[in-house]
């Protein structure tokens, strides 16, 4: 049999299987992907273009123009495009664009039909969501600068091309991600088998989706369907431990006792050493963040949109540093082992990512000052600031770690995802909200004494929330 | 391996039970537990064993009756019942970056021992779990029955005067269950109380000094 009437047959049986399955009309995957994409295009359109554009216009379309749309903004953009395909290729190894249902995998997949041909409707469904949301992301934020006046139709023609090309390289760089997850050592390969780390990204779907083994396939579609479940359940903790990999590194170092505070330190610090993956992920958000507030603080032209992102980056930065008091969070309604307090030993979590945070902080802070000229602010007043929005970041992790279960309303059909999205995202939204607000305040009015107040009921409140938030988690159990 | 050598807690159970909307968890149930006495509780399955045994280590609170621990109520919020009571119910929550020595040096260091004999005790530790040669494992590297020993030698590892342990036994081979049944009475034996669920009849046999049966014979 010829490879083309191979193809042909493979191609009649695996319809034979999708008739079995689903009926004539098949399993219609891909046909409710390009809906998707069509209401994902008309919400663009209508709400999407709305607010970019009103965000240009109320940051200054001169400031945007002049400050943002620089050289130096796209190198910028180019390398966050890279760091982002480097995340999506560590991501595909957890889980990939390739994920079937588990029987799809142990009863087809394991056949003898060509690979690419039972695989490639779960990698069109992936790919085209990526490159359709490039398209759609970058042509809202290309429009949006046209229509604002902030710049000519190239940035909407840059945009249109840039977005998609960025998905194609997202995609080819997740599924190259789960391909590796697969890959076997040189001495565990068939004689004449090529060695898979050869792949790049110009080696076509077809031959990448051959490469993907039956073990990893399986384990991505368990692991697909137990995090699908730990989200919907709003179970944070199963959800961490889906997408984390096991660690394996620093097997060697011992965590030493060193009394009975200091040794949990220690243990926060031998994770980070064991995972120095998280200290460099959250160096790579916590600077960009300290610098964007500390811009925001020192030029009362910047947008507060700024002030926002940056306080975003900012808390998920000190998140990745504060697994300790994540894990700490979890283990609530287990019998104790430790003889710490939980109040104590939430304090003494926080130690590390704090320690972190105006280490990074108020160095980037200071640097950044530097940078612009004839800043009202002083010194002293930026380095407080920067430590006063320091007690509110990790005032909103202690809320993140210790949330509980979300509300019953999570659970309701109607408003559930909404809901479940607002119990997950509101210390985020709350920190950068209320931190960006103060920010950009006290750079209009220069570091008045109004402000300082601000910040310090802001942060007192932060503070209380906390506490009350970690009250309630450890009597919630108890039912 | 270290052990407490303070008098065990007295536990005493009066008409407990746990319903929850219209079903029924645990039917009412007494029991007295002198200090350093075993008491096993046998029963079919979702007869209410753990969630008895939850209510007794305070992670639950009962619907009708009381369970004291030393003539207090029982709830974990409390200090004196997290110092005094380690359970086993259900598995603990491990560190996915500490590997087993770490886990009990960490658990050892909060409760203020001496560090410089740390390391002696976390070997004991995990000497007398069958656990000497994991020590630089982590947990998720680990078998279910060498993860069963590990969540018992956490357990034993903090300080207690009454352990709760639910099923201790599951996962294990019989020599392991035989090691478990050994441990369980060199702790009572050391005055420390224990309250355990179990479904072996010859572990029950080789630990019990009393048995209650909770929802008919098992």
């Amino acid at each position: 049999m010829t490879a083309s009437e191979q193809r042909s047959e493979d191609r009649a049986r695996l319809a034979d299987v999708t008739h079995v399955l689903h009926g004539p009309d098949g399993s219609g995957a891909v046909r409710q992907v390009l809906y998707a994409v069509y209401v994902l295009a008309i919400l663009a359109l209508t709400y999407g273009f709305t607010v970019s554009r009103a965000l240009f216009i109320t940051s200054d379309p001169a400031w945007v123009r002049d400050r943002l749309l620089s050289p130096a903004t796209g190198c910028l953009a180019l390398l966050l495009a890279a760091a982002l395909a480097v995340v999506v290729h560590g991501a595909g190894r957890r889980r990939g664009p390739v994920v079937p249902p588990l029987p799809w995998v142990d009863h087809v997949v394991t056949g003898p039909l060509d690979r690419s041909a039972t695989l490639r409707e779960w990698w069109l469904v992936s790919a085209t969501l990526l490159v359709a949301g490039g398209t759609v992301g970058a042509g809202v934020v290309g429009g949006g600068l046209w229509a604002s006046g902030s710049a000519g139709p190239t940035a909407l023609v840059v945009a249109l091309v840039a977005g998609p090309a960025l998905g194609v390289v997202l995609a080819a760089a997740w599924l190259i991600g789960q391909v590796g997850a697969g890959e076997r050592s040189e001495a565990a390969r068939a004689p004449g088998e090529s060695d898979p780390r050869g792949r790049t990204l110009l080696a076509p779907p077809a031959t990448l989706l051959r490469s993907l083994g039956l073990p990893e396939l399986r384990a991505q579609s368990v692991r697909s369907t137990r995090l699908g479940g730990a989200v919907l359940a709003g179970d944070l903790r199963a959800a961490r431990l889906e997408t984390a990999t096991p660690v394996r590194r620093g097997r060697t170092l011992r965590l030493r006792s060193r009394g009975r505070l200091a040794t949990v330190v220690a243990r926060d610090l031998l994770g980070l050493r064991r995972q120095p993956g998280l200290l460099l992920s959250g160096a790579l958000l916590t600077v960009p963040g300290a610098a964007g507030v500390a811009w925001s603080l020192s030029d009362p032209d910047v947008p507060v949109a700024l002030a926002v992102v940056s306080l975003m980056a900012t808390y998920l930065g000190a998140g990745v540093w504060a697994e300790g008091l994540r894990l700490l969070g979890d283990t609530l309604g287990t019998p104790a082992l430790s003889g710490l307090g939980l109040g104590t030993e939430a304090g003494v979590h926080t130690v590390l990512p704090g320690a972190l945070l105006v280490g990074v902080s108020v160095p980037v802070a200071l640097g950044v000052r530097a940078l612009v000229p004839a800043t009202a602010v002083a010194v002293g007043a930026l380095v407080l600031w920067v430590l006063g929005l320091a007690v509110v970041v990790l005032a909103a992790q202690w809320v993140a770690a210790f949330r509980g279960r979300p509300p019953l309303l999570a659970f309701l059909p109607e408003v559930g995802p909404t809901a479940m999205t607002f119990w997950f995202a509101r210390p985020l939204v709350l920190c950068a909200l209320t931190g960006a607000l103060l920010t950009s305040r006290a750079a209009e009015l220069g570091v008045s004494a109004t402000s300082w107040v601000g910040l310090g009921v802001t942060a007192a409140g932060a503070g209380l929330w906390a506490w009350r938030t970690l009250r309630a988690a450890a009597d919630e159990h108890r039912v | 391996m270290t052990t407490t050598a303070t008098l065990g807690c007295r536990v005493q159970a009066d008409g407990v039970s746990k319903v929850v909307d219209v079903t029924t968890l645990l039917p009412p149930i007494s029991l007295v537990a002198s200090a350093g006495s075993c008491v096993v509780v046998r029963g079919p399955n979702g007869a209410g064993k753990t969630t008895l045994l939850r209510i007794v280590a305070g992670l639950l609170a009962p619907t009708t009756g009381t369970v004291t621990v030393d003539g207090e109520p029982a709830d974990e919020r409390r200090r004196a019942t997290r110092e005094n009571v380690a359970a086993l119910i259900g598995p603990p929550a491990a560190y996915r970056d500490l590997t087993l020595a770490d886990h009990l040096t960490l658990v050892d260091a909060t409760w203020g021992h001496d560090p410089g004999t740390c390391a002696d005790r976390v070997a004991e530790g995990l000497v007398t779990f069958g656990l000497g040669d994991l020590a630089e494992r982590f947990p998720h590297e680990l078998s279910s029955g060498q993860g069963q020993l590990f969540r018992l030698a956490l357990t034993w590892f903090r300080p207690a005067r009454l352990l709760i342990l639910d099923e201790p036994e599951q996962r294990l081979d019989t020599d392991r269950r035989a090691m478990v049944g050994h441990l369980v009475r060199a702790r009572c034996e050391a005055s420390t109380t224990v309250l355990m669920a179990c479904h072996d009849p010859v572990l029950t046999a080789s630990v019990a000094d009393e048995v209650v049966d909770v929802g008919g014979p098992a």
